[in-house]
């Protein structure tokens, strides 16, 4: 279990660099569209298909494992001081295990239709460029998947503090 | 029918953020079950291939990251860190002046900040250690901040209106006009409340500053000069028509780059730091979104949207009882939940409700942004206050705070009504 | 309407995957949410959803998993599933600048094309009519020659306005219509080939300054009131009789829905003060030529990539039937009552609705 949870650190510590790189990529680009069109009468290919079919999805799903990790998600805090310590990390399992059935389904279903996509070999054609559009459909399972593996790690740290931190 | 599934997806819903199910989770886990019940495991499977990839690949949705990159840049960087200092050269003469310098400078920040937290955690760092040496009481310092916090979220850019404005297929760039409008008002009230409070309680608020400056206005324009010249590129280039507001974000997150580059503020930790932020910022609110859109096909699908719709009809709700029950809804749930989940799970039911009567969607956005705000400062869940908490622990305790803000609460409602009763005030610019 | 069979009406869930003023939405589907109970004696009925639930590019999805049982459906957007149709239904410059023709024509074709009928029952919808949209040339640039086209980038809708285009000298760009403005705006194209209605519903009355009234057909590649197999199966003959006739009238209503728009678009560009132009002969007897060279080329294109039989044979068909309706629309006094008239005598009455879509 120890091994995987480092794995599962490593990996989405560096999806989480993908993710830097799209939201960078994604700025570049529009910033480049702007002043080509208002300064020199030219316009940068593609702008909105890869906003739209790459670094959008690129920027949500590939860190979000990581946000998963990191327990970022957003969540309502304002009954938890009902629980009690004990209950509240009952209630973080059951949570862990909901979440599990969720984002595995998600990327269950996702990956579908990333295969129907990859299996017609979706494209779209901007301006004179035909653009593949179908590896930004893979971002999806990959992203859901690794998330429900977050979940799935911490489900034994919660059960068991003690050897987890021993293990830190 | 199947209206009974759907209340009771409401429910299980309701449960399952008590329990702290992440909301995003919640909202997908309640639409995917939900739709599984009504009709079939296919229909549920087909909605989660599609609802994902439908919401992400939106152009406008592009603007949330690129604004909360700008924001985080600016921040980091230290490029906000003069507003207060400059704010303080016009209006430290006014009763109260520390203090509506200290809005001022915030409404400054929401020019280059997409959020409310953010704005009140720059300026409690900074503001309230001088209000209390200059003699406010710390609790009503402390509440000053945390409301003009929400100010951040009012002036454009605004991540509230983005989404808002993508969920609602309605014009981000009008949105953001309105949103100044009521910005401004904000602010204005937020003023006028502390000259009041000076003139009836010395005690609390003092109504004049000891000392000179220990500095001179040539230094606090060179230190606020970066602000400027971000704002007035973003805000000139917006509304000139050179770029759209969904561009707008992509320019204002590579001017606040080079910016502090240029300054030489910006170093590799700093930078990955800003980076990482945007990145969980945008990733939890965007899940939450996918959630939202599954939300609405359940609701849709269920008949629950169209029964609201007609009971609605059936008690003959005039328009401002319908509005006064809408202020109501957000202001109860503002008391518990974040902004975003409250928005886009309540959106599903209010709109189709708003169109039979003819409500502007624009409008209502701006009205929703500011009612959602107003719950970042009430308790028992007010975040601005947290944040306010984390950054003034030695001045004041919860409960202090959100006693300093209940005056800026009383303005914020006055200002609720302003909206409700004259709702062609709020679109003065879009017109 | 009446409704005392009660118990045993059945609620169809309808969406067009389209927004609320999008005339394939209203009327096409708003009048024939109205029309189901009547025209059925309150036997049927439908819910009607907006885009929350569902968009043209899901619509496959959504009618095979079973969420909308009645969709509109563009098999332009589903190349692999429907050739036979796809093969008159992107051939847009065969289309008669009255749509009513067109449409009559196209419903008329495709109900009774048995290899379009077994692509649709492979698919697993039952196909009723279509409708059509007079297309023109909306621009940011005067075009009146053929020489003015030259290095235009135009965004098209159908593949042989594409091919248009390119023989033209222009080049031919693919995007989604809500996709136009913000590109027009940000000179990514230089115009549309598209409805004059666009200049409202899509706002391009505020980035085009041209619009050339060239007759660039139609757009009629649309699968109006598409039902889902198992749902049909289980329809009584008389419901669906009573749900193609509310689907023929929805249908004639929304074809003159088109044409109303168009009137209207036109205003509010004279309003706007962009220029409405005449094409010059040049340009209208270049446009011929393309017409008639392109038809040969695009039988044979089709016959190689999807392995369709007979493909001119086929297109001399449409256009016959195109000729055909001209001269049945021609005699009447073109109201509705005419033209539905004419699909009832025309079509339907030769259609036996027990066995069709089986
Ligand atoms: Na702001
Ligand atoms: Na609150």
């Amino acid at each position: 279990m120890n091994t995987l949870s480092r794995i599962t650190d490593r990996l989405t510590g560096f999806l989480s660099y993908f993710g830097m790189i799209g939201v960078l990529a994604m700025m570049v680009h529009i910033c480049a569209d702007i002043i080509g069109r208002t300064v020199f009468d030219i316009s940068v290919p593609a702008t909105l298909e890869m906003v739209t079919r790459y670094y959008m999805l690129m920027l949500v799903l590939l860190p979000l494992a990581w946000v998963e990790s990191k327990r970022f998600m957003i969540m309502v805090e304002a009954f938890s001081g009902l629980f009690g310590k004990l209950g509240l990390r009952i209630i973080d399992v059951l949570v862990a295990v909901v979440c599990i059935g969720v984002y595995s389904i998600l990327a269950i279903s996702t990956w579908e239709k990333a295969i129907e996509q990859y299996d017609v070999g979706a494209y779209i054609v901007a301006l004179d460029t035909q653009i593949i559009v179908w590896p930004g459909y893979f971002t999806l399972p990959f992203g859901f998947g690794l998330a429900a593996l977050v979940c799935l790690v911490r489900i034994p740290l919660l059960l068991f503090p003690q050897s987890a931190s021993e293990a830190a | 029918m199947f209206l009974e599934t759907g209340l009771i997806g409401l429910g299980v819903l309701l449960v399952m953020l008590i329990l702290r199910v992440p909301v995003a989770i919640a909202l997908i886990g309640v639409s995917m079950g939900g739709i599984a019940a009504m009709m079939g495991s296919d229909v549920a499977v087909s909605m989660l291939a599609s609802k994902p990839y439908d919401f992400l690949s939106k152009w406008t949705l592009s603007a949330v990251p690129m604004f909360l990159l700008m924001g985080f840049v600016s921040y980091h960087t230290g490029l906000t860190a003069g507003l207060f200092n400059a704010a303080k050269v016009v209006f430290r003469w006014l009763p109260g002046g520390l203090a509506i310098s200290s809005v001022v400078a915030s409404s400054g920040f929401a020019a280059v900040s997409g959020s409310s937290v953010a704005c009140a955690a720059a300026m409690g760092k900074i503001a309230i250690p001088e209000m209390v040496r200059s003699g406010y009481k710390p609790s009503f310092a402390c509440g000053t901040i945390a409301a003009g916090g929400t100010i951040g979220a009012l002036i454009p850019p605004s991540i509230l209106m983005i989404i808002y404005g993508t969920f609602t297929q309605t014009s981000i760039t009008n949105i953001f006009l309105g949103g100044i409008v009521i910005g401004l008002v904000t602010a204005l009230a937020y003023s006028i409340v502390i000259m009041l409070v000076s003139f009836f309680r010395p005690d609390v608020v003092p109504r004049h500053e000891e000392g000179a400056l220990d500095y001179t206005v040539a230094q606090a324009i060179r230190e606020v000069w970066p602000v400027l010249v971000l704002g007035i590129i973003i805000f000139g280039g917006m509304f000139s028509g050179v770029f759209t507001a969904t561009e707008a974000g992509a320019i204002g997150a590579g001017g606040a780059i080079i910016i502090s580059v240029l300054l030489r503020r910006l170093d590799l930790s700093t930078f990955k730091t800003s980076l990482l932020e945007t990145l969980s910022t945008t990733s939890s609110l965007l899940i939450i979104g996918i959630g939202a859109s599954m939300f609405t096909v359940f609701l849709s699908l269920s008949g629950v949207s169209g029964a609201v719709g007609d009971l609605l009809a059936e008690w003959q709700l005039s328009y401002l009882q319908l509005m006064l029950a809408i202020v109501v809804v957000y202001l109860i749930l503002g008391l518990f939940m974040e902004p975003f989940g409250a928005m886009l799970i309540t959106l599903p039911i209010f709109l189709p409700v708003l169109s039979d009567f003819g409500v502007s969607l624009i409008w209502f956005g701006v009205l929703v942004v500011k009612l959602l705000e107003i719950g970042m400062i009430t308790p028992p869940v007010g975040m601005n206050i947290f944040v306010i908490r984390g950054v003034a622990s030695q001045y004041a305790s919860l409960v202090d705070i959100f006693r300093g803000v209940t005056l800026f609460l009383v303005a914020d409602l006055l200002i609720v009504a302003l909206m409700v009763f004259a709702p062609e005030f709020v679109m003065i610019l879009s017109e | 309407a009446t409704l005392t069979a009660g118990v045993s009406a059945k609620e169809l869930r309808l969406a067009s995957g389209l927004p609320p003023l999008h005339p394939a939405h209203d009327p096409l589907y708003t009048d024939f949410q109205e029309l189901l109970p009547e025209y059925s004696d309150g036997r049927l009925s439908g819910r009607l959803f907006g885009t929350e639930i569902t968009t043209l590019g899901n619509m496959r999805a959504s009618i095979l998993s079973g969420m909308v049982e009645v969709g509109l459906f563009l098999p332009a957007y589903f190349p692999a599933d429907l050739p036979n149709f796809n093969l008159v239904g992107d051939l847009s410059m065969l289309g008669h600048q009255n749509p009513q023709v067109t449409a009559a024509a196209m419903s008329e074709y495709i109900l009774t094309c048995d290899d379009c009928q077994d692509e649709f029952k492979k698919l697993g919808v039952v196909y009723t009519n279509s409708h059509a949209n007079p297309y023109s040339v909306l621009t940011t640039k005067p075009v009146t020659k053929p020489e003015d086209l030259d290095g235009l980038r135009l965004r098209t809708a159908t593949p042989q306005h594409a091919r248009w285009v390119e023989a033209m000298g222009g080049k031919a760009v693919t995007m989604a219509t809500g996709e136009a403005f913000e590109a027009l705006s940000q000179r990514v194209i230089d115009g549309t080939v598209t409805s004059i209605s666009d200049v409202i519903s899509f706002n391009l009355g505020e980035v085009i300054t041209h619009i050339t009234l060239l007759d660039m057909g139609t757009f009629h590649s649309l699968a109006n009131h598409s039902v889902r197999n198992n749902v049909w199966n289980g329809l009584s003959l008389e419901d669906r009789e009573a749900l193609m006739k509310a689907s023929v009238v929805a249908n004639v209503r929304t074809t003159a829905r088109w044409l109303e728009m168009v009137a209207e678009g036109k205003g509010v560009a004279q309003e706007n003060g962009l220029e409405i132009l005449e094409p010059e002969q040049s340009l209208v007897d270049a446009t011929l030529k393309f017409k008639d060279d392109d038809l040969v080329d695009a039988a044979a294109s089709s016959e190689e990539r999807f392995g369709i039989t007979g493909a001119e044979a086929k297109v001399e068909r449409f256009k016959a039937l195109v000729e055909k309706w001209e001269g049945l629309i021609a005699d009447t006094d073109g109201s509705e009552d005419a033209v539905v008239a004419l699909y009832e005598s025309e079509i339907l009455s030769k259609i036996d609705l027990a066995t069709y879509g089986q």
